[in-house]
């Protein structure tokens, strides 16, 4: 209950809020959500198995969000930057997918 | 627990902004587009509105002209001939039987680099013309264009412009003249010849048709006439 009260808080805050993101930075973003998405599924995958933990959930979910954006600064710097954010994006749909199908062999038993 | 729900509302945090940023680009994508219409839209009303006024200046300046000549012997006599030479530099509108000339462009081929093959060139148009006018046409106008004394037929990259306003596919190439002599003399002229040659060459179609009954073709009104003048001398140190 609590982990969802926290998603709803952050979206009601984004919406009131009206947060102007400067232009660059807007690159960032999409990669940034994707990741943060990545981490959310990871933590609905470990509840469901038990083995849920604050810690790693919390250090997971910054370190990702912030290496993803680190590794497309760093693609921007070197003229790259596309490529490499479509690569850091299949990456994490791939984790994605794996997580979600894992979550979805836990709830529906297939 | 507490961090959790911090890093929880920052995963909604992002998400909602980037909707929100999402659609605010869509936004403003879209009232820049439709600001770009409203501005292409009051373009063209100008251009209508200045068609207008040149249609009404050009009827003043025949009238006054008129009024200037008035009615002596001369003067209706300078009238007369300015008629009659209106007729042939495209000044005046004129009606009467003829010939109707349709070009258009021929099928659209499949690749990219074939398309531009089939496509009427101003060139074809141009031969066109000057056919009619060897076949003895007294006047011509091409979808509504009178070509007049300094009536330019050419393309801009892929439009057709005659009279500087841009024409399309059908080309539709009124003359007037003698109906019985004009469509055949025309097809035997170089204009006939040279539309049968890019028939075979680029599938470009045409027809060549006589008018019987009245065509009204519109005047095309001059602007100021340049011609070339002698320096004075005093001012050609320079020439030398």
């Amino acid at each position: 209950m609590i982990p969802v009260l926290g998603l709803i808080i952050g979206i009601v805050l984004g919406v009131v809020l009206d947060v102007s993101v400067p232009p660059a930075l807007e690159s960032y973003l999409p990669i940034a959500v994707v990741a943060a998405l990545d981490a959310l599924i990871g933590a609905g995958r470990a509840t469901l198995e038990g083995v849920f933990d604050d810690r790693v959930f919390v250090v997971s979910f910054i370190s990702n969000v912030l290496l993803a954006t680190l590794i497309v600064f760093v693609g921007n710097q070197l003229g790259v930057g596309a490529q490499l954010s479509t690569a850091v994006i299949v990456v994490l749909g791939i984790r994605i997918f794996t997580n979600a199908a894992a979550v979805r062999r836990l709830l529906l038993g297939a | 627990m507490l961090l959790t729900l911090v890093a929880l509302a920052l995963a909604g945090l992002l998400i909602a902004v980037l909707v929100v940023s999402g659609r605010e680009r869509a936004a403003s994508v879209s009232s820049e587009r439709s600001s770009l219409v409203a501005l292409a839209q009051q373009a063209r009303e100008e251009a209508s509105a200045l068609e207008e006024r040149v249609v009404e200046l050009d009827a003043e300046v025949s009238r006054l002209r008129d009024a200037a000549l008035g009615a002596e012997t001369v003067g209706s006599e300078l009238a007369t001939q300015i008629g009659t030479l209106g007729v042939t530099a495209g000044t005046e509108p004129v009606q009467g039987p003829g010939a109707k000339v349709v070009v258009s462009d021929g099928e659209t081929e499949v690749s990219g680099a074939e398309e531009s093959l089939s496509r009427v060139l101003d060139i074809d148009l141009q031969q066109v013309v000057n056919g009619l006018w060897a076949s003895g046409a007294e006047s011509v106008a091409i979808n509504g264009q009178r070509i007049g004394a300094l009536t330019a037929i050419r393309s801009v990259q892929e439009v057709i412009l005659v009279n500087y306003t841009p024409v399309v596919s059908p080309y539709e190439v009124l003359a007037i003249g003698d109906p019985r002599t004009l469509p055949t003399d025309f097809l035997r002229s170089s204009g006939g010849r040279w539309l049968q040659a890019v028939n075979l060459s680029s599938g470009i179609r045409f027809t060549i048709d006589s008018v019987s009954s009245r065509s009204v073709l519109p005047a095309q009104p001059v602007g100021a006439l340049r011609y070339a003048r002698p320096v004075p001398a005093d001012e050609r140190e320079d020439a030398q």
